[in-house]
């Protein structure tokens, strides 16, 4: 068991429900991770079924050109 | 909005006001809302509508690492050491990026980035990994 930063604190990794996101874009891929609290803690139910904490990686495939001149 | 270079930049550069080498400029990469206006057409970093502080993100962004530009064949490539990531942050609305070059508090813009949609991080980390420095996809290619 480890321990996950959320907005609710330090919570076990086993009290949590983990969904990975990818979606392209075109010039970019964009990959997220959410993190929903299920645990049984009273002090956290609020939280029960919320995203505590959502990771996002942009990547992009292709940077941006200074398309060259006509070839002389 | 779509990526772009800056035509400002493109007319500084001409004037050699923009140093990528690695003991070159300071350059940064900032985070923005999606009701900035960012295009062709930006010519300066401003902190208007550019996500909160939060977790590491301030103010200003990301200061990126130079590394000497390089050429693939005919291209001349400018890109950057490392990934821009920031940690325990807590976004709603992220849709943009500009890099810029901080020489002498002249936040010079560079290029704008669209990261393709609103993205959202909750007490999370938020990455860019730029891409590879070839030919055909490195960050800043001159043809």
């Amino acid at each position: 068991m480890s321990l996950v930063n959320t907005i609710a604190g330090e919570i076990p990794d086993t009290d949590l429900e983990t969904t990975t996101l990818e979606k392209d874009s075109g010039d970019t891929i964009v990959m997220s991770r959410e993190w929903k609290y299920k645990g049984a803690d009273p002090a956290l139910a609020e939280h029960v079924g919320q995203v505590v904490r959502r990771d996002c990686w942009v990547t992009m495939k292709t940077g941006i050109s200074l398309a060259g001149a006509a070839e002389l | 909005m779509t990526q772009a270079l800056c035509t400002s930049f493109k007319i500084e550069m001409l004037k050699a006001q923009h140093n990528f080498a690695a003991a070159g400029h300071v350059f940064k990469i900032a985070l923005f809302k999606a009701a900035k206006v960012l295009n062709a057409g930006t010519t300066v970093y401003n902190g208007t509508d550019e996500v909160g502080a939060s977790g590491t993100y301030s103010a200003g962004g990301f200061q990126l690492t130079n590394v000497d530009p390089s050429a693939d064949g005919t291209t001349g490539m400018v890109t950057f050491s490392g990934n821009p990531q920031w940690t325990g942050v807590t976004f709603t609305d992220c849709t943009q990026a500009l890099i810029y070059n901080t020489n002498g508090g002249s936040n010079r813009a560079v290029a704008v980035l669209d990261f393709g949609g609103n993205q959202a991080v909750t007490a999370g980390t938020f990455t860019i990994n730029l891409p590879s420095a070839t030919a055909t996809t490195a960050l800043l290619r001159f043809i």
